[in-house]
């Protein structure tokens, strides 16, 4: 009889035996061992019966519940895996429907039992499972599948709750942010009468749950970070992370756009009028020679801004030309947010110039403002450049956005 | 090699993977770099071979053992096409035999040394001879022996796809992918299969311990006589798979008896 520490080793080999022959390069195609993305699974037919039996997956949830990590987060993987085989290995859409109702079911027990969450490989192999499976299916296919509002439901507390833990998990939230963006761009494909009724409102109102919460969750994040003196990693000098998740952004905050940028709005006038206050206080010394309170406010002020300057940079960034994922009034919002940013800049421009190159914002907060440039003169600039090849639709787009920022 | 010539080559793998000096023929002082120097002329020529085998038969240090598992690879990689068929499969016989007979004993990195080899072995000779393409069904006689066999056998499956999906350097990339997508024709799928039937058996087992506890209590209260029922020992009993799959059929005919 195996002991436990054979019973282990055995689990620990076998589900990694599963992974590898799963993540076998079968057509050639990934000579690159590098990449962390899973693409399809181009399986053989031959490999049919067994991946759509649904004794292979629930063994492998069962082994994701009953063990430990390192045999755990195998398991996980595996099931990603399994659930990145091809379409075609599927003889019709009622049988991949089947298996994906499976799937469904299996993350949503896991959801609410939070089972394993505990363990970090655990969570962050069940965030790249949640940005996978809408990756491989549509959303078509989704509210098709028993228990989908149910999902979404879990899915999206799963989301604010890693989002407002966000010191645990910062490698994980793109995972989670890609999800959603996935499942709001699919939106226009899927017809209203598909599906579960009330799916589509449901998606609205738990997207703007999620980008709430990411708002909320970031400008909190400035205030533990200064309180933690250096004990907590800043999640704005994580550049690769940070990409990640503005990458993101603009499809997510761009699906109901106008409650979105009042949320943004609703949290940048203050702050850039607390901003002005603090910066009157201080005249034209610098924030380091400041009392410490005040030094230590106008820095929280400042990594507040810096995360909306960005937000709002990555979300003008994501506005789109062609006509069909362009909503009406979109651009006047464009406007309204610009606006914000231009004034933020010239409000640290001129405490520069006053107090002689003294008075310098947190570089972080420059760069969030050149970020912000730089997407604004890729979308709403571009026409300097070619101005003859533009319609005379789009030149008096650029007017308006103009008319709306200026006044 | 004798036993005097196999000594010296210990003491020199003890200095090389210890660093603690050693003293030569002549009596000179032998450092770490000089050790090295010295046990690379193993992978010089594939002359070398029997003196491998015959510190892989003879030697007790683990460290020998790695060293010649290690030029063994090298010199089989690099002159591959100096053996003849019958003599890659000899080679390659021998060291599966190897582990099966020590494999349990041997420390871990002697194992994943010869581990290597003999996929090594099995990729370079795909399409020599059709033992080559079977290992995976010897290593099934591995999955059915003792616990530690069982394990042995799943390192092997693990390094073989492995070392059939990932490219060795020197081989063209035509020369690969032929190899591997023979392999993934012909093979991947039982292995795929292998390791699903272990964890298949490592839950049911986990389940089966809980019958036998029900079982057990039935035993004593209604003097129901279950003998049948002792296949947890699945390792070194040699119970096929067969068996422990009939177990859900067991649990019904306890619930229904009880």
């Amino acid at each position: 009889m195996a002991d436990k520490r054979q019973e282990t080793i055995l689990g620990e080999q076998a589900l990694a035996l599963t992974v590898r022959c799963l993540n076998f390069d079968f057509i050639g195609t990934n000579p690159d061992e590098s990449t962390e993305d899973v693409g399809t699974i181009q399986a053989p037919t031959s490999w049919r019966s067994v991946l759509q039996d649904s004794s292979t997956i629930e063994l492998l949830f069962e082994f994701y519940k009953n063990t430990e990590p390192p045999r755990s987060n195998k398991a996980m993987e595996a099931i990603i895996l399994l659930c990145s085989v091809r379409r075609s290995l599927f003889p019709t859409d009622k049988d991949r429907g089947a298996f994906l109702g499976r799937v469904m079911t299996g993350i949503r027990s896991l959801l609410s039992n939070q089972t394993g969450f505990a363990h970090q490989d655990n969570y962050h192999q069940f965030c790249r499972l949640l940005g996978r499976l809408k990756a491989n299916y549509q959303l078509s296919e989704l509210v098709k599948a028993d228990g989908y509002l149910e999902w979404l439901e879990l899915a999206s507390s799963f989301t604010v709750q890693s989002i407002r833990n966000w010191q645990y998990c910062t490698n994980s939230i793109h995972y989670l942010l890609a999800l959603w963006g996935r499942l709001v761009a699919a939106v226009p494909y899927v017809r209203p009468d598909t599906g579960v009724q009330g799916h589509a409102e449901a998606l609205e109102k738990q997207v703007l749950t999620v980008v709430e919460a990411y708002i909320e969750s970031m400008l909190g994040s400035v205030e533990m970070v200064v309180n933690s003196d250096g004990g907590l990693d800043d999640p704005l000098e994580d550049d690769g992370s940070l990409k990640e998740q503005l990458d993101r952004l603009p499809n997510i905050c761009r699906f109901k756009y106008g409650d979105v940028a009042q949320l943004i709005l609703n949290k940048f006038d203050p702050l850039l009028n607390q901003y002005r206050q603090a910066l009157g206080h201080i005249g034209s010394s610098s924030t380091e020679s400041a009392p410490a309170d005040v030094s230590r406010q106008i820095r929280i002020i400042e990594g507040q801004l810096t995360w909306l300057t960005y937000i709002i940079g990555s979300i003008v960034g994501g506005h789109s030309w062609s006509s069909a994922h362009l909503g009406d009034g979109d651009e006047t919002i464009d406007a309204s947010l610009s606006r914000r940013a231009l004034q933020l800049a010239q409000c640290v421009d001129y405490r520069l110039t006053q107090s002689n190159g003294v008075g310098r914002a947190d570089c972080k907060l420059e760069e969030s403002l050149l970020f912000y440039f730089q997407n604004f003169r890729r979308v709403y600039m571009f026409m300097w450049d070619q101005v003859s090849y533009l319609s005379m639709l789009n030149v008096m787009h650029h007017i308006c956005v103009t008319h709306f920022i200026l006044y | 090699m004798d036993n005097q010539q196999l000594a010296q080559v210990e003491a020199l793998c003890e200095t090389l993977y210890t660093g603690a000096p050693s003293t030569g023929e002549n009596g000179e002082t032998i450092t770490r770099n000089e050790a090295q120097s010295r046990l690379l002329s193993l992978q010089s020529s594939a002359d070398y071979i029997p003196q491998c085998q015959y510190i892989l038969d003879q030697s007790q240090s683990q460290y020998a053992r790695l060293v010649a598992s290690n030029s063994l690879t090298q010199l089989i990689t690099t002159h591959w096409n100096n053996f003849t068929v019958p003599q890659r499969i000899d080679i390659r016989n021998y060291v599966l035999a190897y582990l099966a007979n020590q494999g349990p004993s041997l420390q871990e990195f002697v194992t994943v040394s010869l581990v290597r080899l003999v996929c090594r072995i099995t990729k370079l000779g795909w399409f020599d001879d059709k033992t080559h393409r079977e290992l995976a069904d010897d290593v099934t006689k591995f999955l059915q022996a003792t616990v530690d066999h069982c394990i042995l056998g799943l390192k092997i499956l693990n390094q073989l796809v492995d070392e059939l999906n990932i490219p060795t350097t020197g081989r063209t990339l035509t020369q690969h992918r032929k190899t591997s997508v023979s392999f993934r024709d012909v093979c991947l799928f039982k292995v795929f299969q292998l390791g699903l039937t272990t964890l298949k058996q490592l839950q049911t087992r986990a389940i089966g311990e809980y019958i036998g506890h029900c079982v057990y209590s039935t035993y004593t209260n209604n003097a129901l006589f279950c003998v049948s029922l002792v296949v947890w020992d699945f390792p070194e009993s040699h119970v096929p798979v067969t068996a422990l799959i009939s177990f859900p059929l067991l649990s019904f005919q306890i619930n229904s008896g009880g």
